[in-house]
């Protein structure tokens, strides 16, 4: 219990709380992504993109209760080279998107970006064909903690198309707050217009 | 003798040192209340979970080195006080250590609790807000919070969370120092939370956060004292 704290402070510090960051709101509606991508959300998020370290201009990063609770993120299409989570200094590299991965390497690269947001546990359970707009795509669900031992759920889905990768991925504490707002998050995915 | 211009500089420099000694004594709080908040009833049961608290010393060069005999002290410290202030309060309460707790369903909502907590701070006390937070005070455990008031036969849960350093000798030299040049330096200082939960809804139907200069020193029972009666100051208890 009382390493819990400082267990978190690494979560914590993943927030960049500059004096100019700020929160927007994402508000219901349609919602775009990238220049040809976008996705219907049911209800208002708050955009915690701006005050997050770690992440690309490629990628929004919603939430509804803060990120410890719940965050969403949604990539652009990712070209090789580009990765989901920024790393934070040359010597700790974040998984990058290659050319020709195989599906099974995209779920590593999604499993691979969650051990790189310091979760811990992480593993992959029932990957399964899907739709992201009209390309395929796979997905999964995931298991993993945090550093203090609370159990964390996530879902997602991760499609490439015209050689671009698109990633989709919820997270949020097993109790309470993933099933919360899972609904919402299955249609978000189901939304998704690419192209 | 008449001090020279600069000596009498170097006076008012150490006036100003001194005073930002001073401020830092004093007390603030902030608290938050859930929106419709209901008031536990007389005879309430309510579980005071073992305070969690983490004190360091601060060093010359502004490290942090957690101190865990420090540690120990506050935390039998603030616990002593939170449980005399409770005695004098209409309700049943018993003390939950937590290390026994975080096996299970406990545990989860134990650690749940936490990310809860951090949340509060981050965006209600924080530099940001959020918009979907914006409207009330809202936050929550969710409804499976239940387990841990079937676990322990308790209506609500009552958590305080202390963090606090101490300046070191050498801190307090370079601080007196730096001040007579014009430059202030944090000497240390303790923050506390704590928070109440309704555990048949889940809702954090309360909140407050005391923040104290070093002198409120919670290794110390009369510091204690201070900083518990100022975080529980306005619960609804």
């Amino acid at each position: 219990m009382r390493t819990i704290f400082r267990a978190l402070a690494p979560l914590a510090a993943c927030l960049a709380l500059a004096a100019c960051a700020t929160v927007t709101s994402a508000p219901a509606g349609a919602m775009k992504v990238g220049a040809a991508y976008e996705v219907a959300l049911g209800r208002d998020w708050s955009d915690i993109s701006k005050i997050m370290n770690g992440r690309t201009d490629k990628v929004r990063l919603l939430s509804i209760d803060g990120p410890l609770l719940n965050r969403l993120y949604l990539s652009d299409g990712l070209e090789p080279g580009e990765y989901l989570i920024k790393p934070a200094a040359k010597e700790t590299p974040t998984p990058v998107i290659r050319r020709d991965m195989s599906a099974s390497e995209r779920l590593e690269f999604v499993t691979d970006s969650v051990v790189a947001l310091e979760y811990q546990r992480v593993q992959l359970v029932r990957p399964r064909p899907a739709k992201l707009g009209q390309g395929s795509g796979v997905r999964f669900d995931l298991t993993a903690q945090t550093k203090s031992g609370l159990d964390v759920k996530g879902t997602g889905v991760i499609s490439e198309q015209g050689g671009k990768t698109y990633v989709l991925l919820y997270l949020a504490p097993a109790e309470h707050y993933f099933d919360a707002n899972l609904a919402e998050v299955e249609a978000i995915i189901g939304s998704a217009k690419l192209g | 003798m008449q001090p020279g211009p600069l000596g009498g500089v170097m006076r008012l420099w150490g006036v100003i040192a001194a005073a930002c000694l001073l401020l830092g004594a004093c007390t603030t709080t902030n608290t938050k209340l859930a929106a419709n908040p209901t008031k536990p009833p007389a005879g309430a049961r309510i579980i005071l979970v073992e305070p969690d608290i983490e004190l360091a010393v601060l060093t010359a060069s502004g490290v942090q080195e957690p101190r865990a005999d420090w540690t120990e002290q506050g935390r039998g410290n603030v616990a002593a006080e939170v449980e005399r202030q409770m005695k004098a309060r209409a309700h049943t309460y018993r003390m939950i250590d937590p290390n026994e707790a975080m096996g299970g369903r406990t545990g989860q909502l134990l650690r749940l609790h936490e990310a809860v907590g951090q949340s509060i701070m981050m965006f209600n006390y924080g530099y940001v807000s959020l918009p979907t937070k914006a409207a009330s005070f809202d936050w929550t455990l969710g409804e499976g919070a239940q387990a841990l008031g079937t676990a322990y036969e308790a209506d609500y849960a009552l958590f305080v969370h202390g963090r606090g350093n101490y300046a070191s000798g050498a801190r307090v030299a370079t601080a007196v120092g730096l001040a007579i040049l014009g430059v202030g330096v944090p000497v240390g200082g303790q923050q506390c939370f704590a928070s109440l939960v309704d555990l048949k809804t889940g809702r954090v139907v309360w909140f407050n956060v005391a923040n104290t200069g070093p002198n409120d020193d919670m290794r110390k029972p009369d510091g204690a004292a201070q900083l518990v009666q100022a975080v529980l100051k306005d619960a609804p208890l």
